[in-house]
């Protein structure tokens, strides 16, 4: 299902709007920088007699005091401010990144009061720290250029560290230490290479920043220096006459805006061109396949019947394709498999939870008299499914006592008051075997562990009371002394209240304990039906289920090869459960 | 089943006598932090793996099987105890000798997913194992071409990154890599967890195949106690970071002596001792 949702993903071009754009006006600057030098200096910069003159053909933004263009100088400028620019992001993120992985390289008691001076210099206004450094040198564009790459460098080194820490924990960079890589050689052929990507989008930022900021020194007079002028030297001179003339400011104004537009624009781009978005799963009715007539003879005794029911992918693709099975009042039915072979995804159309992208389409989905193809009614569908997610530490909001998430379903769809709801609430946790149950109300997820939260779960499913418990891989995340306590319970549950089970695992040691049918799915289709017991026997007629009973190791002894399966599935094969 | 226990039970007189274990840990205890938030993970434990032979250590989680790899490769430090690998004290070693250690201890980790660079191409991650500094993957390509084959990989997967593999596929390039270094001792840290049952039985196919043709020893660590079963001449049981039982696999799959070991075993669905309705 994953894989589906990140081809979906990597198909969509990596060039969004926001980059096409800020590539485009980068791009125009830089043909400016080029070009404007070359054919307009003179206008810019010979001394002329068209002293503050107002916009006119010839003069578009007018002249200054020596009567130079203004919008020539404001266009030639833009080579100088780019250079600058690029110098000081040069400076910024090539010290940044060095001071940041010396720094993950360092010993400990190196490590850490060096990142917090790192921290320090990033929370001191880097503005300041340039206007001191300009200050103590003599202004000029060399010293700007100086001063603001420096003044960069903290931030850029804070985020190589922080990325570096993040990375450094992967199994990779453990590895290479293991086979006794040199540290400075782990930084270059493992670290840099892994967080080129956020590397690259901050650089685009911290573009934009440099030109800010030498453009701001510049501006109250220690950065650039007369003959010379960038955007920020022309700001500085047009504020003089800003009352007489006020389009002096316009014309630097508008370049700096577009340039730095334009690198944030770049950033923006790189950002989301890097991270694609995650779908999100949502509640999705069924469609009808209205092509397909309806099943023919319904099994009028089956509590949940399913009756060819395929799940395409977002390019239409089969998935699951078309799997029919009945489930009778109190039976508890397994659906076993490998990844990959439709099981949670079966589970996840019956329950009406498939994810952003996905649809299912079969004859007849019904549990009892509700049609699940059709039913908008998430109240009926509460009352009548009970979920049990795989993991039972993300199923719960850490930030929430357990209380209000457990009597979420009974206060909302069965109108409980929260003394009612919390009533029934712990007279299942109670039935369930949890100790103290008021108090395990009152506490939060993290308090409780990992056991005792699915054994919550698998209680609050139970309030609504309801005719079917869709379990999904619900003891895969647990111990196995956990996970045999936890079938205990579905097991008691299941003979106390006659509640029908669907189980959805990669276990066949557990579907055989557990389950009275267990459906073997490989590839998006049943290959075989048969009951737990003839599991357990080995008794399976299909070659994948006893391919699959021959991979698993055993727990009396045998030692000999494991016969991997080699049974490669037929597409076009017939198989009917 | 019953050559490789007699073949363990014949060896363990010339070893005692002979050569050192390859790898032995007494009174090992192994904790984080200092002073009142000390909290102490591994706790006088005791294992010996001998040449040759492979060690299955099993527990739940938090019983300290993770902690206890860390300490081998020395990413942990220790709190106190004895580690031995060949003979030599790895604790009192100098910080020059412990680097040249390393390599002869390699881990083989449990996610192939995260345990391979994904800018790095098969062929650069092998090299770097072959040759950690200068890591030149067509110096090395003779190499590279021998372990692919030992871990029935094409030759053409060294061109390729490994995004382009499947699980499996992955995990046996983490093996080649490991045993690319020649290693004494084998860690092996729940390689099979991620891996779905045929894929499982791939790979455990492919480690016996390989512990015979190259003689590994290895210690095996796993929550899975069929698969520790399948591949041990010798299990070790932790719980809360002790060693409650160890001894020769079949004698304590067969008849567990603490009452933790069989609630362990009579735990796993499948198993001959599992009852859910007890």
């Amino acid at each position: 299902m994953a894989k589906t949702l990140n081809t979906s993903n990597r198909r969509r071009s990596r060039f969004n709007p926001a980059l096409v754009a800020g590539l485009a006006l980068m791009g125009s600057m830089v043909l400016v920088a080029v070009l404007a030098p070359l054919f307009l200096t003179p206008a810019a910069e010979s001394l002329t007699a068209d002293s503050r003159l107002g916009p006119s053909t010839a003069h578009w933004f007018g002249t200054d005091e020596f009567g130079r263009d203004i919008l020539a100088r404001s266009l030639v400028a833009t080579r100088l401010t780019l250079l600058m620019s690029l110098g000081a992001t040069v400076i910024s993120v090539v010290g940044g990144i060095v001071i940041g992985s010396s720094v993950w390289l360092a010993p400990r008691w190196i490590r850490e009061p060096a990142l917090r001076l790192i921290e320090a210099a990033v929370a001191y206004p880097s503005l300041i720290f340039a206007l001191l450094v300009a200050a103590i040198m003599s202004p000029g564009s060399t010293t700007a250029v100086i001063a603001i790459g420096i003044a960069g460098i903290p931030s850029f080194a804070r985020i190589t560290a922080n990325l570096a820490a993040s990375i450094a924990h992967r199994n990779y960079i453990a590895t290479a230490r293991l086979l006794g890589v040199p540290g400075y050689r782990i930084v270059t052929r493992h670290l840099l290479p892994n967080m080129s990507e956020p590397l690259f989008v901050m650089s685009a930022s911290a573009f934009a920043l440099s030109l800010l900021e030498i453009s701001s020194l510049s501006f109250v007079g220690l950065g650039v220096q007369s003959p010379q002028y960038d955007f920020g030297r022309l700001l500085n001179e047009g504020l003089i006459a800003i009352f007489v003339q006020p389009l002096q400011v316009v014309a630097p104004s508008i370049m700096l805006v577009i340039t730095g537009l334009a690198a944030v624009l770049i950033g923006d781009g790189m950002a989301s061109a890097a991270n694609p978005r995650r779908a999100a799963r949502r509640l999705l009715p069924t469609r009808r396949n209205m092509s397909t007539p309806e099943s023919v003879a319904p099994a009028s005794q089956a509590l949940l019947e399913v009756d060819n029911l395929k799940v395409l992918g977002p390019t239409g693709e089969e998935i699951v394709k078309g799997v029919s099975f009945n489930m009778k009042p109190g039976e508890v039915l397994g659906l076993v498999g490998e990844s990959g072979s439709g099981k949670s995804l079966t589970a996840m159309s019956i329950a009406g939870l498939l994810a952003e992208g996905l649809t299912a389409t079969a004859h007849t989905l019904r549990l009892g008299d509700l049609d699940l193809l059709t039913t908008r009614d998430s109240r009926a569908m509460a009352l009548n499914i009970g979920l049990v997610y795989q993991d039972p530490g993300s199923t719960f909001n850490p930030a929430l006592r357990m209380g209000p998430q457990l009597t979420e379903v009974s206060r909302v769809h069965l109108n409980q008051s929260r003394q009612e709801a919390n009533a029934t609430m712990i007279a299942a946790l109670d039935e369930i075997s949890i100790q103290r149950p008021e108090l395990r109300m009152t506490q939060h997820p993290h308090e409780l562990s990992g056991g005792m939260l699915q054994r919550s779960m698998i209680a609050a499913s139970t309030v609504t009371e309801p005719r079917l418990i869709i379990a999904d891989e619900p003891t895969t995340a647990l111990d196995v002394t956990v996970q045999a306590d936890v079938l205990r319970k579905f097991r008691r549950y299941n003979q106390e209240h006659g509640t029908a089970i669907l189980f959805i695992s990669h276990d066949i040691g557990v579907v055989q304990e557990l389950c009275d049918t267990v459906l073997v799915m490989h590839r998006g289709r049943i290959l075989e039906r048969l009951t737990g017991a003839e599991l357990k026997d080995g008794r399976a007629e299909h070659p994948y289920t006893r391919a699959l009973l021959s991979a698993s190791p055993s727990m009396t002894g045998e030692k000999g090869r494991l016969r991997a399966a080699q049974w490669k599935p037929d597409e076009e094969l017939e198989v009917t459960p | 089943m019953t050559t490789r226990s007699q073949r363990a039970d014949e060896d363990s007189p010339t070893e005692q006598t002979g050569t050192p274990p390859m790898l032995s840990i007494e009174k090992l205890a192994v904790g984080v932090g200092i002073g009142a938030r000390y909290l102490q993970i591994l706790d006088n434990v005791d294992l010996e793996v001998r040449q040759g032979q492979t060690v299955g250590l099993v527990g739940e989680s938090g019983s300290g099987k993770s902690t206890l790899a860390k300490t081998l490769v020395g990413e942990m430090p220790i709190t106190s105890g004895r580690i031995r690998i060949g003979g030599t004290d790895v604790g009192s070693m100098s910080r020059a000798a412990r680097g040249g250690m390393r390599r002869r201890v390699q881990l083989i980790p449990q996610d192939p997913y995260s345990s391979l660079s994904p800018r790095r191409t098969i062929g650069q991650t092998l090299a770097e194992a072959i040759d950690p500094r200068r890591a030149d993957a067509r110096r090395h390509r003779e190499d590279i071409h021998h372990w692919l084959g030992k871990v029935s990989l094409e030759t053409d997967a060294a061109e390729r990154y490994p995004h382009e593999f499947s699980g499996g596929q992955r995990q046996r390039i983490a093996i080649a890599r490991a045993l690319a270094v020649k290693p004494e001792l084998v860690i092996a840290d729940e390689v099979t967890s991620a891996l779905d049952l045929t894929t499982q039985a791939e790979i455990l196919n492919l480690l016996a195949d390989l512990r015979e043709e190259l003689g590994l020893t290895m210690l095996f660590i796993s929550h899975n106690l069929a698969v520790v079963r399948h591949v041990s001449d010798q299990v070790t049981v932790l719980f809360r970071g002790s060693v409650v039982e160890s001894g020769d696999v079949d004698r304590i799959y067969d008849a567990p002596g603490h009452p933790y070991t069989q609630q362990l075993i009579a735990s796993v669905p499948g198993g001959p001792a599992f009852n859910l309705d007890a």
